[in-house]
């Protein structure tokens, strides 16, 4: 099987399998979603930043929506527009911070809307959503982050998508004036940081599981389970390969 | 803190459902354009010029990102209330600063003869030098502190909870470290080697795996109009 043919055959898979999900979830309920700390700890920390009038700042990282990651930037979106709207009740609000200027207007986009859902659109600035320039090594945009996270009060860090060794920088400066940081990042180098200094990091792919957590819409249930599904069947492809290759076969 | 008012009762607007419309066609055309299937038309020209007009667009969009850091920092400057107001201040005079010497540099009022720069025929000399004297050389000084900050961040995670993973992780840290250390030859030397290609490499790939099925997911979700993206 050719490679289109393949991916063509991977995307209806996903369908597919979204919509059973998704059919599923709409009428009986009964698929439950397994715990994710990080999830579950996001509207607590949302509700403490509101309460006690502290900043709420979600970070993109190099998530590019012209670029590869693309869907990291949508995913992060995801999880952007419900704590937003929960901040929008807040006078300080939300700060997001970007180092791809194409995702400064996902983000600009994405809290206006949810400001407005909360008719809250007066209290909302363009520059709540801040870029800053990436840098050679991303260093630049660390520590214009590790500054803002310091200046703007931030209570509660969810820091998504690209980072790499840099994200330590950020997430250093939070903990160290005990603010709290969720973190993941879809670089290797990025998740061993964020495993490390994060109370409750998301690992790889849980970040495109936001909407089924934040947002709860069967759609969005339907697409872990489709995910998962997937999941276990590459997983099975996997183990029947190696075994064919302990027994001899040839690819 | 202010008073919670009701949530919008959110519907499709016409607004979304052609956002929807534009973004599903625009998204179709390229998956086409890259990934051609045998009986239908070849979109490949259509879809390279989508993603051309896509990079024209991001070019535009630094300008957009340069004139919203301006109006943060010129907001931290107006307001002068902490040392913050101070490196607002120099970031934007830095910027002017940087911004008059390419602009004489590019009119030819200035002219620098650095034999040893990397700067191609053409290619402005004194921005980049100072590109490469400054930025560069304080990034790569806060990159070399990145490597204390990790060790001391693995040594809090285990004063914050011992898990078995949490062990693990200190135990991986520790054996790569040393790993490096030793010499060649050294048995302790040859397990970071196998280490770092098996295990580690396998994680990796798994990692890659998962995030690349979760790609597909929400793309799929997008390529269907089902993404909070076209919700107003």
């Amino acid at each position: 099987m050719n490679s289109p043919i393949l991916l063509y055959v991977v995307l209806l898979l996903a369908l597919v399998l979204t919509l059973v999900g998704a059919t599923l979830a709409s009428r009986s309920g009964i698929i439950q979603l397994r715990r994710i700390g990080a999830y579950n700890a996001m509207p607590l920390t949302v509700s403490e930043a509101v309460e006690s009038d502290r900043t709420l700042h979600v970070s993109y990282g190099s998530s590019g929506i012209a670029g590869a990651s693309a869907i990291s930037a949508v995913a992060i979106s995801e999880v952007l527009y419900p704590l937003a709207e929960r901040a929008a009740l807040a006078d300080r609000g939300a700060l997001v911070t970007t180092s791809d200027p194409v995702t400064l207007a996902l983000g600009q986009d994405t809290l206006r809307r949810a400001y407005k859902v909360r008719r809250a659109l007066a209290k909302y600035r363009p520059a709540m959503a801040r870029w800053y320039a990436q840098g050679p090594l991303s260093m630049a945009f660390a520590a214009g982050v590790g500054a803002a996270i310091l200046e703007e009060d931030v209570s509660t860090n969810i820091l998504l998508g690209q980072f790499g060794a840099e994200l330590a920088i950020m997430a250093e400066n939070a903990i160290r004036y005990d603010r709290f940081v969720i973190a993941q990042s879809d670089r290797i180098e990025g998740q061993a940081v964020a495993y490390v200094l994060s109370d409750t990091p998301l690992i790889g792919e849980e970040l495109y599981a936001a909407g089924a957590y934040l947002g709860r819409r069967p759609v969005q249930i339907g697409g872990v389970l489709a995910q998962d599904i997937i999941r276990i069947l590459i997983t099975l492809l996997i183990l029947a390969l190696m075994f064919l290759a302990i027994a001899g076969a040839k690819f | 803190m202010s008073q919670s008012p009701a949530p919008v009762r959110r519907r499709a607007s016409p607004y979304a459902v052609l956002l929807a419309a534009i973004t599903i066609a625009i998204a179709i055309i390229t998956l086409l354009g890259i990934a051609p299937l045998p009986l239908l038309p070849d979109m490949s020209g259509v879809g390279q010029g989508i993603v051309q007009l896509a990079t024209v667009v991001a070019a535009i969009a630094v300008i957009i990102g340069v004139l919203n850091l301006i109006s943060v920092h010129v907001r931290k400057v107006t307001a002068f209330n902490s040392m913050g107001s101070l490196y607002s201040g120099i970031t934007l005079l830095t910027f002017v600063l940087v911004l008059a010497l390419h602009f004489l540099e590019a009119r030819g009022m200035i002219k620098v003869n650095l034999a040893a720069s990397a700067a191609l025929p053409g290619e402005p000399v004194l921005t980049l030098t100072l590109m490469d004297a400054l930025q560069v050389v304080i990034e790569s000084a806060l990159a070399g502190l990145l490597f204390f900050s990790l060790v001391y961040a693995a040594f809090r995670l285990m004063r914050r909870r011992v898990t078995i993973w949490n062990a693990l992780f200190l135990v991986a840290v520790l054996v790569v470290l040393v790993g490096y250390v030793l010499p060649p030859g050294s048995i302790l030397y040859q397990f970071r080697d196998w280490f770092l290609r098996i295990p580690v490499g396998a994680g990796t790939r798994g990692l890659l795996i998962g995030v690349a099925i979760g790609t597909v997911i929400v793309g799929v979700r997008v390529l269907i109009g089902q993404d909070r993206l076209f919700r107003e």
